[in-house]
Formats: structure tokens, sequence, C-alpha cells
């Protein structure tokens, strides 16, 4: 027989600890396919299933476990599980057999013949039969998860089993100490409460699960069971919590355990009895709120943890929430005094318990532990309305009266930080308690301003928290009218805009403002905003007073989305009257331009449409203002004023965040007014000497408005690709553009054509229509050898590098042949250039505010920085290697340095060996921006690729970086000297002493020289460097 | 030397109020000479790690700002220091420790006076002279145990 064969053998690996999975699939697949049956199977089983000896018995019933976890449930008849069953269930009573035959009725629970009477005869049996905890693991494990799917798919034979179910579970459970067993079996409590009625066994069940608590244990690291330790005390919490019966029980202990003195089971036993507030019922908690009030008070007053005291406070709140009641819960508006004093009659309150403890602070002469005192009641007053009313009514009056008593300025302090607390929880639950109106003139009162009071350091904490309690007062629903609040918020302001010795004053009030701004934002606008702008006009304001006023407002402008505008708008308006004074206005556009370039990056992943519109909002109100307010200025001022270009610049800014932000549209409903002001200026050259002349013919504008065109380039580079641009023939343009570049002598308008005619042609999609474009702006190069002519190549490569056309690689080629030229030995006028164009290299590549950037929609496809690297670097290399001239060496590796600067470390690692020698060679070059970042990038091979540099170590890079350390030599600025003791003391990090034995000494005596350096921070990194060489070797 | 038995095992912690200079502008300017000042020298001690305890010099304000006194023209500095306790045996050690990190550490035409803080130590003379005598610095640095512990303190200072 074939079963009996296959069994046979299947028994026989098992004894020999074989591989079998080729026999099961055998065993499985002739029973799915019919040939043989379960019950041939059982029968070849027979002998062993019947057998004396314990081991042989146990191997048979693992060959049937194995072939059930594997067979599909159509394979298994209804009438095989039952006898299954049958069979399994007594069976268990043999202990070698019981790990597998549990496995074997987990397959056979997921069948659908397993039937709810099977379950609850399983279930039986292995409460009766089986001791779980004397298994291994694996066994208890497999229990727990017949447990689990018993629950999951017989629900009905847990409630049937009720009572007896809940022993047996308990029974199993006592003595289990593997946490993932644990974290399982907590989990399955609150199921097991959720289906039976555990009142009669409540005690038995709880007493084996609350001896765990509270629970820690250590994971390993990389520990595949992956239990964490908060995970297993979340399961041990909920299981506690889930019954209301566990209530009587649970409480005493953890007040208990609230006493330890490890702060973790501390903190355990206050979530625990928070978590409790659910289930347990009002009375559990009312028994032991003495004790418990009392140590979280000790806990409060005395604990340095703040998680503690967090802790502490939140399980008073949350118990205090569930133990009092109003009596009537839908009539709110109940008076709590008439209950407390007339329903309940002598009984006392449970809020006494906090309140007496209260009362006696503030009654004593001198007022300790104001704050957490505070926090008690306030933690007490939020649990609910209800209770915030009783704790108001007891608590104020107190603090009103004695404010009226004294005059001692600590314990006024005292009284209105805690009166600030009970307040805050007013807020929070937002109801404001009858005692307040009726007090509400004597709170007005303690809050007054006293003017006698200096504000200096000495009494700023009176003064924040005073301007604490008015925002309170401000806030709390329905309290102040319309013009208190107005005389609260100005009463805020004024404590923000005064400077005084003590800045914390100002700083609290600003933020006292800010958090206001969220619930008051019209009372801001109409109230504070005012005072503020008020504040800026005065001509005698010092710098470090606008500047703090600037925080403030940029800082309450971006809190709030309703105020944004306003603040801004006010601003801008500012700055345009002209009552600003001039120095001013530079600070107030460049906080006009962070604030908005704060708020569209913070909503860059929101609302897309909501931003759109606040900045399509800010474009008609501030933008258009401020430009108009420099055009003015511009035609006034005398030429070139830089104050005038730092405005432009900053205003330039602006344009960009909002611009780039709106739809091709707006956006070009934007740039049609923009245009009919700027165009002729844009088209206008300028060159001293010569008549002014318009590419256009039109009419001539002074030279000064060309100061402005940063507006014009900044306004076309933000548009999207598909933004019609406000000319007739965008080609014509570009190339007028280009003559326009090509012959002013005004860097402003230079830059600003470069910057335009770049990002039109990047943002071209048409192929051929950008080749016309590089065209045209090259034909009037032809005839002209300035230095511009060559920038506008660099331009250009920057437009046409990053959407990888090929047409950006031949200008870069013709560049590369520029940079190798001599200026000595070439017949070309251009050649007195090359080393500017090696210099230059950085516009291709390099960062730019607005002109091809991915915040401004250009084209920049991925992978083009690698593309350029892959392919421009490789012919700097060949050609420094083919020249034998200095220059020409010296522009190459001016270039090289550039290039690598801007390329991202993963793009740079890729074949950095062949550009090493280069790099080093840069080392020795005059211009020290170059050094130090061939010194830097040095520095980054060391650090990711160390065994590259391993070799040149000694005989180059160690003597090339101590030659860079010497003060005498001018290319070795501080920034120089500085990257070379970094490099230094990498060294040792990075490799093993015998590489760099012979270079030791000179290190040393190098780094002792730099130690004497004329510079504080050279003298600090080369410390650090010879200290580090200095015990390098030693170990 | 006995480590295992601590000589004041629960010394004042104090919180560590100094902070690392503002960056200038004039820093990185090499026309501008920065002379070696107190605070320079203060920042190098700091971080030495007492002996016997994990906590720095400054923490157990053994070292202090005040106490460090600078002359860059005259290539003089002079380092008091106070031992936690008046009988504190670690007093000649962390005097070495202040010494070898500024051996380390300061311009080497700088000569360096470390003192006890007057008041402070009951043998303060004793100590005094050890930590200011060439040869006995010189000899005690010979002895690897001593500098291991040494190196140890210092670790925490580079």
């Amino acid at each position: 027989m074939v079963v009996q064969r296959l069994v046979d053998a299947y028994i026989i690996g098992l004894g020999d600890n074989a591989n079998n999975t080729e026999l099961l699939q055998k065993l499985i697949s002739s029973i799915t396919s019919g040939d043989t049956s379960l019950l041939e199977l059982v029968q070849a089983l027979g002998s062993c299933l019947a057998s004396e000896e314990a081991s042989r018995r146990s191997k048979g019933v693992q060959v049937l476990s194995d072939v059930l976890n594997g067979l599909p449930e159509s394979s298994i008849p209804m009438q095989a599980t039952s006898r299954l069953v049958q069979f399994f269930c007594a069976r268990l009573e043999d202990a070698t057999c019981v790990p597998h035959i549990l496995t074997a009725i987990n397959a056979l629970l997921r069948m659908s013949s397993f039937t709810t009477q099977f379950a609850i005869d399983v279930l039986n049996a292995l409460f009766k039969e089986v001791h779980v905890q004397s298994f291994q693991y694996s066994t208890r494990s497999a229990a727990y998860q017949l447990l689990e799917l018993v629950i999951q798919n017989h629900p009905e034979a847990v409630k049937e089993m009720g009572s007896d179910f809940v022993l047996g579970f308990a029974q199993m459970l006592d003595g289990e100490k593997d946490p993932r067993s644990l974290s399982v079996a907590f989990q399955t409590i609150p199921k097991i409460v959720a289906l039976v009625d555990i009142k009669s066994n409540a005690e038995d069940l709880f007493d084996v699960i609350f001896c765990y608590f509270p629970i820690t244990f250590k994971n390993r690291e990389n520990d595949p069971s992956a239990i964490s330790p908060e995970s297993l005390k979340i399961a041990l919490r909920k299981a506690i919590t889930c019954s209301s019966y566990f209530g009587s029980m649970a409480v005493k202990p953890l007040v208990d355990k609230a006493s330890a003195t490890s702060i973790s089971a501390k903190i355990d036993a206050y979530e625990t009895l928070a978590a409790g507030t659910l289930n347990f019922s009002s009375e559990d908690f009312k028994i032991q709120l003495e004790t418990l009030v009392e140590q979280i008070r000790e806990d409060v007053f005395m604990s340095s943890d703040e998680s503690v005291v967090n802790a502490a406070l939140d399980t008073l709140e949350s118990i205090y929430s569930v133990i009092i009641l109003p009596k009537d819960t839908s009539d709110t508006s109940a008076d709590p005094a008439a209950m407390v004093d007339g329903d309940e009659g002598e009984t006392a309150s449970p809020l006494d318990y906090v309140l007496k403890e209260a009362v006696f602070q503030l009654t004593a002469e001198e007022i300790k532990n104001s704050e957490q005192t505070g926090k008690i009641l306030r933690a007490a007053a939020r649990s609910s309305a209800y209770n915030c009313s009783i704790v108001s009514d007891a608590v104020i009056p107190i603090i009103v009266e004695r404010m009226d008593a004294t005059e001692v300025l600590t314990v006024r302090r005292e009284l209105m930080d805690v009166l600030n607390h009970v307040l805050s929880a007013s807020c929070d639950v937002a109801r404001k308690a009858e005692c307040l109106e009726a007090d509400k003139i004597n709170l007005l009162n303690i809050y007054r301003p006293d003017t006698s009071i200096p504000l200096d350091k000495e009494y700023s904490f009176l003064h924040i928290t005073r301007l604490k309690g008015i925002t309170l007062l401000t806030l709390l629903p329905a309290f102040l009218s319309e013009d208190e609040t107005a005389v609260a918020l100005q009463t805020i302001a004024r404590a923000s805009i005064e400077r005084n010795e003590e800045e914390n004053v100002n700083k609290e009030a600003t933020h006292l403002l800010i958090q206001l701004s969220q619930s008051k934002p019209e009372q801001i606008v109409s109230v504070v905003l005012p005072l503020f702008f008020e504040a800026m006009r005065d001509k005698l304001i010092a710098v470090q007073k606008v500047s703090h006023l600037l925080n403030a407002l940029g800082a309450i402008g971006v809190s709030a989305s309703r105020i944004l505008v306003p603040v801004l708008k006010g601003l801008s308006d500012l700055v345009v009257s002209g009552e600003l004074a001039p120095p001013h206005c530079l600070a107030t556009v460049s906080t006009i331009r962070k604030v908005i370039e704060a708020v569209v990056a913070v909503s860059k992943d929101g609302n897309k449409e909501s931003n759109a519109d606040l900045c399509a909002k800010l474009i008609g109100t501030v933008i258009g203002s401020l430009s108009d307010w420099v055009y003015g200025l511009a035609q006034l001022s005398s030429n070139g004023e830089q104050a005038v270009s730092l405005l432009v610049l900053e205003i330039s800014r602006a344009v960009v965040a909002t611009l780039s932000r709106i739809d091709e549209i707006s956006q070009a409903e934007y740039l049609s007014p923009l245009f009919e002001k700027y165009h002729g200026i844009a088209l206008q050259t300028y060159s001293p000497g010569t008549a002014s002349a318009s590419a256009d013919g039109g009419d001539m504008y002074p030279s000064t408005l060309c100061h402005l065109l940063p507006l014009l380039s900044a306004a076309v580079c933000s548009c999207w690709p598909q933004t019609k641009i406000p000319v007739s023939d965008l080609s014509d343009f570009v190339g007028k553009l280009s003559v326009v570049a090509l012959n002013t002598t005004l860097q402003e308008q230079r830059d600003a054509s470069f910057e335009m005619i770049a990002s039109i042609i990047n943002k071209t999609s048409d192929a051929k229509q950008r080749e016309d474009m590089v065209r045209r702006v090259l034909q009037p190069t032809e005839e002209c050898d300035s230095a511009a002519s060559v920038l506008i190549r660099h331009w250009l490569a920057r437009a046409l590098v990053s959407r990888n056309d090929k047409a950006g690689y031949e200008i870069v080629y013709w560049l590369l042949e520029l940079i190798s030229s001599s200026s000595s030995s070439s017949p070309s006028q251009l050649a007195q250039y090359s080393t500017m164009a090696a210099e230059s290299i950085s516009i291709v590549l390099g960062d730019h505010d607005w002109s091809i950037t991915s915040a401004t929609h250009a084209v920049i496809k991925v992978l083009s920085k690698q593309r350029f690297y892959a392919t421009v670097v490789p012919q700097i290399t060949t050609r420094f290697k083919s020249t034998d001239k200095e220059q020409v060496k010296t522009n190459l590796l001016v270039a090289l340095t550039s290039t690598i600067r801007y390329m991202p470390k993963s793009v740079l690692m890729n074949g950095v060996e062949g550009v090493i020698p280069l790099l080093l060679s840069a080392i020795r070059l005059t211009q020290s921006s170059l050094k130090a970042a061939s010194i830097r990038t040095i520095t980054m091979v060391m650090i990711e690729s160390p065994d590259t540099l391993q070799k040149e170590l000694s005989p180059s890079i160690i003597p090339l970086l101590l030659l860079s350390l010497a003060q005498d030599n001018l290319a070795n600025t501080v920034e120089v000297r500085r990257v070379a003791c970094d490099a230094l003391s990498l060294i040792p990090e990075k490799y093993i002493y015998p590489v760099v034995q012979s270079s030791r000494k000179p290190v040393l005596r190098a780094l002792i020289a730099a130690r004497d350096d004329h510079k504080r921070l050279v003298r600090q990194d080369a410390t650090k460097a010879y200290n580090k060489w200095l015990s390098f070797g030693d170990s | 030397m006995n480590i295992t038995q601590k000589i004041n095992d629960a010394p004042l912690v104090y919180e560590v109020v100094s902070k690392a200079r503002d960056i200038q502008q004039s820093d990185f300017d090499d026309a501008v000479s920065d002379p070696v000042d107190s605070e320079e020298v203060y920042e190098l001690i700091r971080n030495i790690n007492d002996p016997e305890h994990p906590l720095t010099l400054e923490q157990l304000h053994v070292t202090n700002k005040e106490h460090v006194f600078v002359d860059d023209s005259a290539n003089r500095v002079l380092i008091e220091f106070t031992p936690t306790i008046p009988h504190c045996s670690m007093a000649a050690l962390i005097g070495l420790c202040i010494r070898v990190r500024l051996l380390r550490s300061l311009p080497e035409r700088f000569k360096v006076d470390i003192k006890v803080r007057e008041g402070t130590h009951q043998s303060e003379e004793h100590v005094n002279k050890q930590l200011n005598d060439k040869e006995r610095v010189a000899a005690a640095l010979e002895n690897t145990y001593l500098l291991d512990v040494i190196n140890q303190c210092l670790a925490t200072a580079v």
C-alpha cells in the first residue's frame, strides 16, 4: 500500500529529524486527488496511534496534524471532522500527544464543518485534561490560539459554557511567564468579558490578571516576537479595566501602587486608574478617593518628574469626571451651590478633598506652592462643567476677598496664579461659573494694570501673571463685553509693544496675543494691529524695537489666517504711506516677504486652492502696492541707489513666493499691466557716453528704473510653462533681450535679461521654437566679444542642460573650449574671458532665487545633474591631462571644482577616483574658495569611501593639507585652514595607524604650529585634530 | 590609587550655564587677530571629566570662568580650581588633568600656572608645589597607569 509506505517513511523521517516536506506533499496530494481517503490514512497510522510507546503515539498524531494543516477544507468530510474531534478530545489526556493535537484542532477549527458543539467538547477536554502551564511555549501558544479561534468563530460556545470557560481560562493562564503568551492572553480577556457575564468568577479572573501589574520586561534587540514593553503594558491595562466587576478589586491596589517609588510603576498605576473610569463604577473610586487625592497632591507638590505630575493630574480629572454628576444631567444650568448645600445636605462633596486643602493654602499667611495648588484645582475643575462651577464657587470668592485685603505683591501674585488656573479650566470646559458673573467687577479690578508697579525684572512675574489672567478673562465665553475685550486686548498689546528692561514681559505678551488671535481674530485686527502700526510710525523708534515689533507682527500674522492679510496689508500701507522712517522700510519689506514665504511653505501640502486664493489676494493688495511704491521711489532716487536695489530684491522674492502658486490665467492677468509698465524699460539699452537706445524705438525711460527690472524677471520666471507671456512674438522678445543684455552697462538690467531669456527658453516645450530662440539669442554675440557674450552662454546652458537638451551640451563644449584656451596664445578676443568663463560655470548648476528652480516650475529633468557630471567631468579631465599650460590647467580646475560643488553626494561618489588627482591639484590653487571646496570634497570622499584615498594619503593628501595650514599664504584663508584641520582630524577615525604612520610626526608638528594660529576658530579645530593624532597609534 | 572608594560620593551638581560663544563675522577675517583669552582657555578645560564621577569639572564648579586668568602678550596663563571638599585627595590628579589638557592644547609659548583656589583645600601649598614642578609632572606622566586615568578624564574634553 502506497499510503502505508509513505506513512512509515514519514515516521522514520520524524525520528531522524529529516526533511519530510516532500512526503507530506505526496500524502496531501494523494488525499486531495481522492486516491486515498482520510480514513485510509488513519488506518495506516493505526499501529502508531495505538502504540504503547509514547514517542510513537506522538509521531502518529504529528503526521495526522501535519496532514490536516495542509489539507483544503473540501477534502475533510463532515463525518471525518466529527470523528477526528472525538478522537482528539479523548487523546488530550495523553500528555505527549497534546502539542500536536492542539495544532490539529486549530486546523479543524478553521473548517466550517466544525460545529459549536465540537468547540464545547474540545474546550471541556482542554480545561479538564491539559495542564497548559506544564508545556513549553509553542504548545501554550497553540492553546491560546485555540481559545482565540473559538472566541472568534464560535462565540456561542463561549456563551454557553459561561463560567466554566472563564474558570478554565483563568486556570490556564495562572503561572504564565512568557510575555508573548501574556500579550495574547491579555488581549483575549476583554473579548471574554464581552461574551460572558463574569460576575461569579470575576475574582478568580482578576487575581490571575492583576498579579502581573505593573508589568515590565526588556525586549531583546531584533526580537522576532516584536512585542514592545509598551504594547504589553497597554494590553494588561485594557484587561484590568475591561469589566465593571473588576472595579471594586482594582482601585485599592492601584491607588497603593501609585505610591510606588518607581516612576514607571507610578505612572502606569495612574494611567490605569484613569483608564478604569470608562468601566468601573463611581462608587469604586469614591471609597478610595481620599487616599488617592492625597497621593496625587503629594506627587504634584513633590515630584520633579513632569510626566508623573501630568499623569497624576490627568487621573484626577478623569476620576472627577465620572464620580460627580449633576443630579439632573439634562439641566446643566442647575445651580450647583444649591445642589451641594440643599440636595446632598450634610454629606460632603467628593471635591472637598481637593477644595479643603486648597482653601487652607489660599488663606495661609504665606501662600506656598501656588502653581501646584492651581494645577490641582484646574484638573478637578476641568473634569466637567458642573465641577468647574463648584470649584470656582468655592475658590474665587476667597481669592477676591484676600486680594482686597492684601497689598503684599508676592501674595497677590500667588493668588493671581491660582485664579488663572481656575479660570483656564473655565475656558476649557467652555462654561463660566455663576460666581464669575457676580464677582465680575472684582475680577476686573484684580487684573487692572497697576502703574505703581515698576516694569522691571523683579516684578516681571507679577506682570506676566496679570497678562495671563487678562487673556483668560477674554477667552471666557460670554464674560467680557465688546468694549471690555477691546480694553483687555489693548492692555496686552501695550505690554507687547512697550519695551522695558525685562524682555520676558514683551515675549509673553506677544505669545498671549498669538493665542488670542485664534479665537478673537476680528478684535485683534481692529484693536491690536493699529496699536502696533502706530508704534512703528514713531520717527524716533530704535532699530531694535522695530525688529521686535516686526517679529511680533509676523508671528501674530502667521498664527491665524484671518489676521494674515490685515497684518501684511497694514505693513505694506505703512511702507507706502512714507510714514515709516526710511531705514525701517527694508526691514519691514523683508518681514512681509518672510511671512509670505513661511505661510505659503506651511500650507504647501494643505489645501492648494485656498493657498492659491491667499496668494492671489496678497498679489492684489500687498505686492501690487509695494511694486507701485518702489516704482515711484526709483523714479525719484538718484542714480544707482543700493537701498532701492535691496528693496526690489525683497519685493521680487515676495512676488516669486506668491505668483508661482497661482494658476496660469491669473498669472497672465498679473503680467499684462506689468509688461505695459516695464516692457520699454527692459528693452532699452543703457550705456554711458553714448545715447541710450530703445530696441522698440519707443520713449526713453530714466536709467534708475532699470533697478526695478528684477521685479519683471521674478514675475516672468515664476510663471508656469503654459502661461501666456504678453508679447506678440516670444522669440523676437528673447532676441531683443539678448541685444540689450550684450550692450547694457547696467548689471541689474543684464542679469534680469539673462534670467528671463533662460527661463523662457527652459519652459518652451516645442524643440523647434527653442532652437530658434537659442539661435536668436546667440546671433548678436557673433559681433560682440564682451564678457556678456560669454555669460549669456552660461545662462543658455543652465536653461537647456536642466531639461537634458543636447544643444545645452554644445554650448557647454563651446565654453570648455574657451576655458581651455590661453589668452596669450589664442587669436580670439574672447580668450581673455577664459578665466571668467571657468569661474562662472557655477551659473549652470548653482542655486538661484527664481530663474530655473523647481519652485518656479522650471523644466528640470531627473538625472540632468548626473548626465552633466558624466559628460563634462571626463572632458575636463582629458583636457587637463593634454595641456601643459599652467593657466589652462588652473581654469580647468576652477571649472571642475565649480561643477563638483553642486553635485549631489550620490552622483559624486560614482567614478570619483578619476577626479581625485585633479582635486589634489586644485588644493594648490590660489583661489581660496575653490581650495576650500576641493578640500571639502576630499573630506567627503574620506567619509564615504576611505579606501579610494588610501594610496594617496601619505604621499600627497596629508602634505597638501599641512601646506594649507600655513597662515602666511594668502590663499589659506580662515576657512581653508579650518577645513584642512577638519580633514586631518578625520584621518585617525577613518584609517588604521600603519597607513599613515610615517606622517604622524610632521602632522603633529604642523598642528602644534596651527594651535598658535592668530584666529581662534583655527586654533580650536587644530587642537581637536592634534589630540586625535596624539592618541592615534597608542592603542 | 584606589578609586573604588569615593572620596566625595555625593558632590553638589550645578546646572551648566556657560555656552559656546557666538561666531561673529570678524572671526573669519584674517586681518583681525584673536588673542587667547580666558573664555577660550576655559572652553578647553570645562569639559574635563572628574576622576570620580561621570560629571565635568564645570558641573561640579571645580573650574570656573572667573578663575581663569590669561595674559596673551605676556604668554601667561593662571588657572585656579576649587576641589569639591577641602580634604579631596583627587585635587592633585584634577590639577594634573588640567595641566595635561593645556599642554596638549595651548600654544607652546604659554607658561601655565595651576593652583588650588586659596582657602579651598587643607594641603593647598603641597598640591600647588606638586602641580607646578616640571620634573614631578614629567615623572607623573611616565606612569602609564596614571596616564590612562588622565586620558580617560580628558576623553570628554576634545
